[in-house]
């Protein structure tokens, strides 16, 4: 080993053992306990391998770090590749950081620097925030390392340059130099700054015309969200330029280990009850349902119902739908929270999110044209107007199914210029036209005898008509059936569930009656008043228990 | 140093020779060439962008075309496909206008060269010295706007620049910038949303304003402007829409409640009329190109959405007198949709007085939806109407507007594949004979089509380039006060 790297090694010893260390624990942070925040990033972007792709990205402030955060969030895909990732992301982040403060710190420097990590780490507990961030804060303070003490000079040119490519993570940038020269050299800290604020007016007034003041000041690539909180993206750089500065009044002479360690183990202990409660719970365990259901995980997305409760549609749905796929929903519907008549299929949100246990239901029903809908319409609620591999997927297959194989080639064509569903994209167009290999597709092939062939008008209201002429249109349609069914007992149709038990015990292959309709009858036949009935417990909650029909008003927690 | 300079010089050679190759030993072909867009036989402006164009089979190594005018000048073009440069487009088209320009296409695939039939292209003798187009991007979905904006693009270039695009206004859903007979200082811009409101510009002014009063159940929607530019025709439109189960249709979108009436927009009144807010549905009003009739369709009332394949819409008119901003006496029916059993949407008279273009369905107001949808033609001299069929296809036509001399119209259509609208421009003549239509041109077609997820809404022309302060823009719609109108 040469004798340089031995130093190293013997000078860095803590360094590189805390920069290990963290990249262990981020990996598995994602990997084992937010594996789903990952597969929720990378569906709401499609990165493109074109240059176009690039341009596009370029034409912005912070383009750069919007590619870059892309490019790597790409590969979220594959869930260890994508905690590896963000292992490397955050080690290169504290490694920076650490550098930055090791001048006057020295030996505390790389301890100290989990501060910013920690601060990083609990942003990212923020699903609008983007890997760009990291990316651009991270490029910022390369930039200010490389450049040292260059003349001040070099920064006339820096600056507008690196706004272009990182966006306002510049002004990290600026804060670190001014540091690293020290105010009198550098010129008033002010003089800079007010460089920098007359770059981004100028940017404002001639090249963002579309674009929000707060927007080119606080940038337009770090958060998904053009409205959201954007002040929050200042916490963390203003950290590092806070320890920074700070740093510089602290004369450390020599490094003691012990009290590094301390330092470190302080910042981590802090740091984790931090991070605890900057994730929130039922927002994750909402996201999970989704992540499991893009997975198909079926039992998972029941065991995990059975472990904890978040009370809204989106949560209701997920779980209906892993019980329908289970052919268990007859049986176990009102063992789960029920949030009301939208708990099986919810009516078009405007937002990303709410529709994608609905949009999955309708297509596994065999409702097709209203799985494509509501496909198009959550990839066009992406804030920040990127595609999604997810939904683009959704849309071909619809497509496929439907016979419409133009529309299908434009979206197979775009997916083929991205890595992780280019090979799918190829299958997929090897079907096209070729009505043989789609009918013997195991699940496109089923989906075009399932669906309805008829145009008609879907109306939301009479969603429990429409879901019971899927089932006449074919009775195979077992899942039909019991959301056809379900949606009486949301509904409190008493009479038309008591009807549709003939079809129940005719088509829907159980042995005896499902405990679940067996719950519903006692609870009829009582009036309502029974104990310890789960379906009893639903329709008090809906208040509407006297009525004989049970009819309940709609009354949905969405 | 020295060997990265030749590195770069070899690449940048390479590229360059990429596809210049001499057409040698060509095997004739007995069929012109399928290119796309389909050019072949379409009638072109002097000055239009250049009307690139690719070859349709992918698997060619290189393309060769020759372009010739009929009364002179050539140009020589090779590469992947065929693409012209701007100024030397213009000067081709310059020289032939009134006469054709022929194509020779040759491509080389597996190592050979073949020579298909030469197509032509025939330049008009109808001048097109509009500055471009304005239209709506949008993405073909159902509900959600997204990536939504307003755009303008020079029909002259490629160039192409968003009027207001939705970033500037987060969350709000534009409808289309309509302009009085082109001009760029004269249109509103309809906002939906949480901030909605009416960008009024005119005459150098402009206002938000709030179109709903107490009278009027609604926002205005459809509109269109008096030629004087003092009044505005609008429809106020309670619009729906719900979604087909089945394979063939996708959307129908109906209004529960529509009337028209006239916004004076000197005072900002809203001119009422008792026989044009009837319980049935009254739309898509439009003022001749006298401003001294006012165009209109109606259906009578049907209950919708259950009975939406009664709502058939017949083309009607009234008189309107631009001095005392009253309506006429008599309501005149030019068109009744149930001797038709069809229903007539989207009027649209030339601003020459000659003609009136509107779209045929089976049913229903927003034939933008409807397979079935085609343009007619009406001549306003004798009445008579014929469908366009030089112009229509299997497909959606609707959306379409005069050119400001009214010898040119645009239209949008989705021929192509079913579901993305794009942009068409044919040719009228003294006859209304029209022409085969063109594809709006792009650098690169194939590219730049197979890769816009957008569809083209409403698309018009404009005079001039329109000059818009968006950031002032998106503070009036954002914060600014809108100006309430009343009725007169």
């Amino acid at each position: 080993m040469p004798n340089k790297l031995k130093e190293l090694l013997k000078n860095r010893a803590v360094d590189i053992s805390i920069s290990f260390v963290l990249g262990i624990g981020v990996f598995f942070f994602w990997l084992e306990g937010f594996p789903q925040a990952m597969s929720y990033q990378e569906q709401y972007q499609l990165f493109l391998w074109t240059g176009d792709y690039f341009a596009e990205s370029m034409r912005l402030p912070g383009g750069l770090a919007r590619y870059v955060g892309e490019f790597l969030t790409q590969f979220y895909y594959v869930e260890w590749l994508g905690a590896l990732v963000l292992a490397f992301v955050f080690v290169a982040f504290h490694a920076v950081a650490s550098l930055c403060l090791r001048q006057a710190l020295k030996g505390y420097a790389a301890s100290v620097a989990l501060i910013p990590v920690v601060l990083l780490l609990m942003m990212m507990g923020d699903e609008c925030v983007l890997l760009s961030y990291p990316v651009a804060l991270i490029v910022a303070m390369a930039v200010a390392l490389i450049l040292g003490k260059a003349n001040r000079l070099v920064d006339l040119a820096v600056v507008p340059l690196l706004f272009w490519l990182v966006g306002p993570a510049v002004w990290l940038y600026v804060a670190l130099r001014g540091a690293v020269l020290g105010v009198k050299k550098y010129g008033w800290l002010a003089l800079p700054a007010l460089y920098l604020f007359l770059i981004q007016e100028l940017s404002y007034h001639f090249l963002l015309q579309q674009w929000s003041l707060a927007e080119a000041l606080l940038g337009m690539n770090y958060m998904r969200f053009p409205e959201y909180d954007r002040w929050q993206i200042v916490y963390v750089p203003a950290a590092i330029a806070a320890l920074v500065w700070v740093s510089k009044a602290i004369v450390v002479k020599e490094t003691k280990m012990v009290m590094s360690l301390v330092l470190c183990c302080a910042i981590c202990v802090g740091g984790w009850f931090a991070i605890s409660n900057a994730y929130d719970k039922g927002k994750y365990e909402l996201i999970k349902q989704d992540y499991l259901i893009r997975n198909e995980r079926w039992n998972d997305i029941v065991a995990n119902a059975e472990r904890y409760t978040v009370p809204v549609n989106f949560w209701s749905e997920s779980v209906n739908l892993a019980l329908a796929m289970n052919h268990d929903l007859a049986n176990r519907q009102f063992s789960f929270f029920q949030s009301g008549v939208d708990a099986l299929l919810m009516p078009m949100m405007r937002d990303l999110t709410s529709n994608l246990p609905t949009m999955e239901a309708f297509f596994r029903l065999g409702l097709v044209n209203e799985s494509m809908r509501y496909a198009f319409d959550l990839q066009e609620s992406i804030p920040n107007g990127k595609k999604s591999g997810r939904l683009t997927k959704r849309i071909v297959e619809c497509c496929i199914i439907n016979g419409k194989y133009d529309v299908a080639r434009k979206h197979i064509n775009l997916l083929k210029k991205s890595l992780f569903y280019s090979e799918w994209a190829k299958d997929a167009e090897s079907y096209l036209g070729n009505e043989a290999w789609i009918n013997a597709h195991p699940q496109w092939g089923k989906l075009r005898q399932l669906r309805y062939k008829d145009d008609f008008l879907f109306y939301y209201g009479e969603k429990d008509k429409i879901l019971g002429n899927l089932f006449i249109n074919n009775t195979d349609n077992k899942m039909a059936l019991e959301y056809f069914m379900g949606e009486l007992l949301l509904r409190g149709d008493i009479q038309m569930f008591q009807q549709g038990l003939g079809w129940a015990q005719q088509y829907g292959g159980y042995a005896s009656m499902p405990a679940g309709y067996q719950d519903a009858m006692r609870c009829i036949q009582a009036g309502g008043e029974v104990f310890d009935n789960r379906y009893s417990d639903y329709a008090k909650r809906m208040k509407h228990m006297m009525d004989p029909r049970m009819n309940i008003e709609e009354e949905s927690v969405h | 140093m020295k060997f990265l300079f030749l590195l770069a010089f070899s690449l940048s050679l390479c590229l360059l020779s990429s596809c210049t190759r001499k057409v040698e030993n060509a095997q004739l072909v007995d069929k012109l060439p399928g290119i796309y867009p389909d050019y072949t036989d379409v009638t072109i402006p002097v000055g239009i962008a250049p009307m690139d164009f690719n070859f349709a089979d992918e698997g060619i190594e290189c393309m060769d075309v020759v372009a010739r005018g009929s009364k002179g000048g050539e140009l020589h073009v090779q590469g992947d496909y065929a693409d012209f440069g701007v100024d030397e487009w213009h000067e081709l088209t310059m020289q032939n206008e009134g006469g054709d320009i022929v194509f020779t296409v040759c491509v080389l695939k597996d190592g050979k060269w073949m020579k298909y039939k030469d197509f032509k292209m025939h330049v008009s003798k109808y001048r097109l010295d509009d500055y471009g187009l304005t239209y709506r991007r949008i993405a073909p979905g159902y509900e959600v706007g997204g990536n939504i904006g307003i755009y303008q693009r020079d029909i002259h270039s490629f160039d192409e620049e968003a009027i207001i695009h939705v970033s500037a206004v987060p969350g709000q859903c534009m409808n289309c910038h309509t302009a009085n007979r082109g001009s760029a200082s004269q249109f509103l811009i309809h906002l939906r949303g949480g901030k909605g409101g009416t960008i009024l510009r005119r005459d150098g002014k402009q206002m938000m304003l709030c179109t709903k009063t107490d009278s009027t159940k609604a926002n205005c929607g459809y509109s269109y402007w008096h030629p004087s530019g003092n009044y505005i025709a609008s429809s106020i439109n309670s619009i729906h829409q719900l979604f087909y189960t089945g394979n063939e249709r996708r959307i129908e979108v109906f209004d529960t409640m529509s009337d028209v009436l006239v916004i004076d927009a000197r005072t900002n009144e809203l001119i009422l009329d008792d026989r044009l807010q009837t319980d049935d549905y009254e739309s898509y009003p439009v003022f001749s190109h006298d401003g001294k009739t006012l165009y209109y369709c109606t259906a009578k009332y049907c209950v919708l959405p259950a009975e939406y394949e009664k709502a058939k819409y017949s083309l009607c008119k009234i008189g309107f007198d631009e001095k005392t901003g009253c309506y006429g006496a008599v309501i005149d029916t030019l068109i009744n949709a149930e001797e038709k059993n069809a229903s007539i949407t989207f009027p649209r008279p030339s601003y020459d007085g000659r003609w009136l273009m509107y779209n045929v369905s089976d049913f229903g107001n927003f034939p933008v939806n409807h397979k079935e949808a085609d343009l007619w033609l009406m001549n306003l001299a004798t009445g008579e109407s014929r469908a366009l069929a030089e112009v229509n296809s299997g497909d959606v036509e609707s959306f379409h507007n005069w050119s400001t001399d009214s010898h040119w119209f645009v239209f949008s259509s989705r021929r192509g594949d079913g579901m993305y609208t794009r942009v068409y421009i044919s040719c009228i003549d003294e006859n209304g004979k029209a022409t085969k239509p063109f594809l709006l041109p792009q650098r690169n077609p194939k590219k730049f089509y197979d890769e816009m997820f957008d569809s083209y809404n409403c698309p018009d022309f404009t005079k001039e380039k329109v000059e818009i302060d968006t950031h002032q823009t998106s503070h009036d719609v954002m914060e600014g006060e809108r100006i309430n109108v009343r009725v007169r």
